[in-house]
């Protein structure tokens, strides 16, 4: 079957005209079957894999477990009582706020400024791709490893050899300057990650509106404005919620890169929950605020998604 | 065409899928079938049944190589068949005996911290106290609870100060014997004296919360007066606020040696920055004389060290007095042990694991497995053979003479990381003592619910 | 290729700009793999004094490498992962496509439902699951110690991501218009969407393969609870014996990092050619 451009034109206007709606199922019975058949087997596996663990798992709060034991009984509000008083868990939620806040912004500036160079048609650009990406393969025992010798060890040396004070003793042997090295190894990790989104988004950005905006007289600057940005609001609502989400979850980099150190000061908060839980063996008020950490996080990212999907083009 | 193209790709991908899948099932079911039959062997003279097969939990990763070559060895000589999975990297093994339960999986026999046996094995562990081992040593350095023997003593660990006897032979002339030198006082001459030899910085301190908190801090319960239940005593006073810890004598003396140490530390200039790795290199090759740590630091020791070098351990020594029992004693104790399942295992299952238990300790070839491949400090005084490595040798001298005090199992499971990082304060320099002990009383405080 | 710098001098000096800090910034972004690279080369005494050195002293070694391919049992791991990734991975992609297509396109109760309930599922911590997990599929049904029920939890898992993305895509890419033609020229509703909407999906198709093959080739939390057995390791399980209580092997570490990064990078590449040419202009011009 092919498509024939104008036969489309002339079919659009008339559908447009009738005001149709491509899934337009009358009857609930319909409605049903169009929507098992096609969201079908995601919600199935989307509810058993997920939504019920986390249903027992929310029903393990409300109970004193320790995490191994055959009891489990039940106190029904104590764990969030505790989880009131628990003052460092807070402090380190006000942490990892501060901490996200500053990641989110240079991850998406990087990224989207990266993947905005390496879309414009410059030489060698899948090799710069694969390059930046790379970062983002590498986590755990490794990362901390490397990083650790970079702001330890590398930076140390180059800073006696140039008397340059800020380098001279390790970032991570210094509370403040350990919160920046988290932030930037999390920028290094993730830029990669969110520029790839841009790229796909940049790529779906039809060329032919760019060249009918040039043709009207616009210049490259406000081409990009009035005619690329609005249409790249789905890479933003998602390259921001994701990395939102990603950073105030941050556990993995955490731990190898500080442990949370020096004297626990980068300890965020999905590492004070973890041992919450499972060194101090309170299983259930760990979870209660595992839970509690979840539902900050839900609340702020599904803001920024309904403010960011109202703003989504239609093709 | 494309119609086409597109049909064609989903029935390749759909019987590939396919083919897969039934791929995973017979994978699945026939790693099934090898676990819960083992192959026939003639020689059954030690297992009770001819097709047992059970499973190890192994915390210590570095001897995993080690007891997987064990297994196939026992396998052969008794036909039992034993599948030995270590804990996954920067999990517990408290964390992973927590999930293997939770999945209704749990190993047969478990090797585990001795905190972890004291909250798990009355509900899930069975009664050892009349095996024959307990008698041998077993409930010595063996868990008990409520009189009780739960727990199997895999090997004996003990901390102190490390110390390189050759370097400091060569740097002062004349001989080293470390029962010479009992009290912070003689330590701090003989450090002045590597100074002046060259030696810029003869001591090693770790960063590490673990090596500061779990170790360092907890000599100061255990050597209340060195027994297990004298240092109980001591953090239940904590909790309940009856004990002043800057007031303590034990605490402040042994954070006089700290404060000594400190000044003769390599890491000085950046304490926080220390590398573990590099640690051991330091006192392997020389570059300093003493570290604190335990004799499982050869590990990374013996990367580094050359054959003639003399190594030991001794006593974390301070200025009390030339007897006592903290500068003669060293900090031993049984540091990982094991554990039979009772919720799963089948009475089989639990006897060839007390079968295997015994094999340990009493035959030849596990005998030689726990001395000779693994390297470790058997807890059983019927084992003669020699220990391999100079730290080992250094713990098992203490421990033959009786001279060790009693490792305490009772600190919660976050005082490592918690109090660590108040060490790692006071390390740094950013509290002082009555800042930490403040610090200190408070978590105990916080523990008293 | 011969480029039209469209403004004359002020867009070339712009270029140069461009390439200048692409190359900067790639450069400071590959230090630490090109590390990774050079200490897997190295004996592990050497990586831990010495990890600046380009060729360790000694001279090279590639025991590292050989003892970690023995160590990691790389052929069966790599198979496993390779089974698990590919399988997870294509019924990802196709439930989550067609759900994020009847959640864009109908307006329906159960629709908002269930993708605001994905949305708000993507944040919630895994440790929360962890267990529970663990106990429902283990303990109650048995289902663990299998490559398929692994391969059941990554689609779980992985569903509302996929979701979330083809949702934001469908709607900015795919114009209505071209599925009401398909309609009116007789298509059902499933040859609508497999022949007509996905193709059009072809660069987030890409991506969300890529995104998704990363996480599950070097996941290790998930098969670390659900895989015991060691027949059935993937390739991140095989490596944990090389890491100590307190201390790691960080040269065979790094040898296994390696092997198993490689076949992703490569996967990348390939894919790189699939996400620059699928691009079909979604409006329509001849």
């Amino acid at each position: 079957m092919a498509f024939s451009p104008s036969l489309f034109r002339k079919n659009s206007k008339i559908s447009a005209l009738k005001g149709m709606v491509q899934m337009n199922e009358k009857t609930l019975a319909a409605k049903t079957k169009t929507f098992l058949m096609f969201a079908g087997p995601a919600v199935f596996v989307f509810i058993a894999v997920l939504i019920v663990p986390l249903i027992y798992g929310v029903y393990l709060t409300f109970t004193s477990w320790d995490g191994i034991s055959n009891n489990k009984p039940f106190v029904g509000l104590n764990n969030y009582i505790e989880v009131f008083k628990d003052k460092e868990f807070w402090n380190s939620l006000v942490l990892t706020l501060k901490y996200v806040a500053v990641s989110v912004v240079f991850i998406n500036l990087i990224a989207f400024i990266l993947a905005f160079f390496v879309t414009s048609g410059i030489k060698g650009q899948n090799f710069l791709r694969a390059g930046f990406f790379t970062p983002n393969l590498i986590g755990g025992v490794v990362l901390g490893f490397i990083w650790r010798f970079v702001f330890a060890r590398a930076l140390v040396s180059f800073g006696t050899a140039f008397d340059i004070d800020i380098f001279s003793t390790s970032w991570l042997s210094d509370p403040q300057k350990a919160f920046w090295a988290m932030i930037i190894v999390t920028t290094w990790q993730y830029s990669g990650y969110m520029m790839l989104i841009y790229i796909a988004g940049l790529m779906g950005v039809p060329k032919d509106l760019t060249e009918a905006a040039s043709i009207d007289g616009a210049t490259g600057f406000q081409a990009t404005r009035h005619v690329v940005l609005p249409m790249m609001v789905p890479s933003f609502v998602i390259c921001l919620f994701l990395s939102i989400t990603r950073c105030f979850m941050v556990y993995d980099l955490n731990l190898s890169l500080t442990e949370g150190g020096p004297f626990a000061a980068t300890r965020m908060v999905a590492m004070h929950v973890y041992k919450k839980a499972f060194e101090a063996k309170q299983y259930g008020t760990g979870q209660a605020e595992a839970l509690i950490l979840f539902i900050i996080v839900a609340i702020i990212g599904i803001t920024q998604i309904t403010l960011g999907k109202r703003k989504e083009v239609e093709a | 065409m494309k119609k086409n193209k597109k049909i064609a790709a989903i029935i390749a991908a759909g019987t590939f899928a396919a083919a897969a899948l039934a791929g995973c099932s017979n994978g699945t079911a026939s790693s099934e079938s090898s676990s819960s039959s083992s192959s026939s062997s003639s020689e059954t003279s030690k297992a009770s049944s001819s097709s047992v097969s059970i499973t190890m939990l192994n915390s210590k990763m570095e001897i995993q190589p080690q007891l997987e070559e064990m297994a196939k060895k026992y396998k052969e000589q008794t036909g039992v068949s034993i599948e030995v999975y270590s804990t996954a990297n920067g999990a517990s093994p408290a964390e992973t005996i927590a999930q293997k339960y939770a999945a209704g999986d749990p190993p047969t026999l478990a090797m585990l911290d001795g905190t972890d046996i004291l909250t798990i094995a009355k509900e899930k562990a069975i009664d050892l106290s009349s095996e024959k081992w307990a008698s041998d040593g077993g409930s010595t350095y063996g868990i008990s609870i409520d009189g009780t023997l739960y727990s199997f003593p895999f090997c004996i660990e003990g901390r102190g100060l490390i110390y390189n006897k050759t370097i400091i032979e060569k740097l002062t002339g004349k001989e080293f014997n470390p029962d010479s030198i009992k009290s912070m006082d003689a330590l701090k001459k003989l450090m002045d004296e590597l100074v002046a030899a060259g030696m810029e910085h003869p001591m090693v301190i770790n960063k590490e919360d673990w090596s500061l908190g779990a170790h360092y801090l907890a000599t100061v319960y255990e050597e209340q007066d060195g027994t297990a239940a004298g240092a109980y005593k001591f953090t239940e006073g904590l909790k309940k606020g009856t004990e002043k810890l800057i007031e303590n004598k034990r605490f402040n003396t042994i954070m006089d040696t700290f404060d000594m140490l400190k000044e003769y530390n390599i890491n000085k200039a950046d304490p926080m920055a220390a590398d573990y790795d590099l640690n051991a290199s330091y006192v392997a090759e020389g570059k300093s004389a003493f570290w604190f740590n335990g004799n499982w630091a050869w590990a990374e020791i013996s990367e580094y060290v050359d054959d003639s070098t003399e190594m030991g351990i001794m006593p974390l020594v301070q200025n009390t007095s030339e007897d006592d029992f903290a500068n003669n004693r060293l900090c031993a104790s049984g540091s990982k042990q094991v554990m039979i399942d009772k919720i799963k295992a089948t009475p089989e299952q639990q006897q060839a694991a007390k079968d295997f238990l015994n094999w340990l300790v009493y035959d030849e070839a596990g005998q030689s497995v726990l001395v000779n491949d693994c390297s470790l400090v058997p807890a059983f005084k019927n084992i003669t053979l020699e220990v391999k490595d100079p730290l080992g040798q250094s713990i098992k001298k203490y421990v033959d003479a009786g001279n060790t005090v009693e490792g305490f199992n009772g600190c919660p499971g976050d005082h490592w990381s918690t109090l660590g990082a108040s060490m790692q304060k006071y390390l740094a320099g950013q509290i002082d003592r009555a800042g930490l002990a403040s610090e200190v009383e408070a978590y105990w405080a916080k523990q008293a619910k | 290729m011969k480029k039209q710098v469209i403004g004359g001098n002020k867009a070339r000096a712009f270029l140069i700009f461009k390439m200048f800090f692409l190359i900067v910034l790639l450069l400071a972004y590959m230090v630490p793999f090109f590390l990774i690279l050079i200490n897997s080369f190295k004996r592990k005494s050497t990586v831990i004094k010495e990890p600046l050195v380009l060729i360790d002293p000694k001279g090279i070694t590639l025991e590292n490498f050989i003892n970690a391919f023995k160590q990691m049992n790389y052929p069966l791991a790599f198979l496993n992962s390779l089974i698990i990734s590919v399988i997870s991975v294509t019924f990802i992609i196709i439930f989550a496509a067609m759900a994020a297509y009847v959640f864009v396109r109908t307006k329906w109760a159960a629709s908002k439902f269930f993708f605001a309930l994905m949305i708000a599922s993507m944040v919630v911590p895994f440790q929360v699951l962890m267990i529970p997990l663990v106990s429902i599929y283990g303990s109650s049904l048995g289902m663990l110690n299998s490559k398929s029920s692994l391969i059941f939890f990554y689609l779980g898992f992985g569903m509302n991501l996929a979701v979330f993305m083809y949702h934001g895509f469908i709607k900015s890419s795919v114009p209505i218009s071209l599925e009401e033609a398909a309609k009116l020229d007789g298509c059902t509703k499933f040859q609508t969407f497999f022949l007509v909407v996905l193709p059009l999906l072809k660069s987030i198709t890409s991506t969300m393969i890529v995104l998704d093959v990363l996480w599950i080739w070097n996941d290790f939390l998930l098969p670390s609870l659900v895989l015991g057995k060691k027949e059935l390791y993937t390739l991140p399980l095989s490596t944990y014996s090389f890491y100590g209580t307190y201390s790691n092997d960080l040269g065979k570490i790094m040898a296994g990092l390696v092997m198993t990064v490689l076949p992703v990078i490569a996967l990348y590449l390939f894919l790189q050619k699939h996400i620059i040419s699928g691009i079909v202009s979604g409006a329509v011009k001849s």
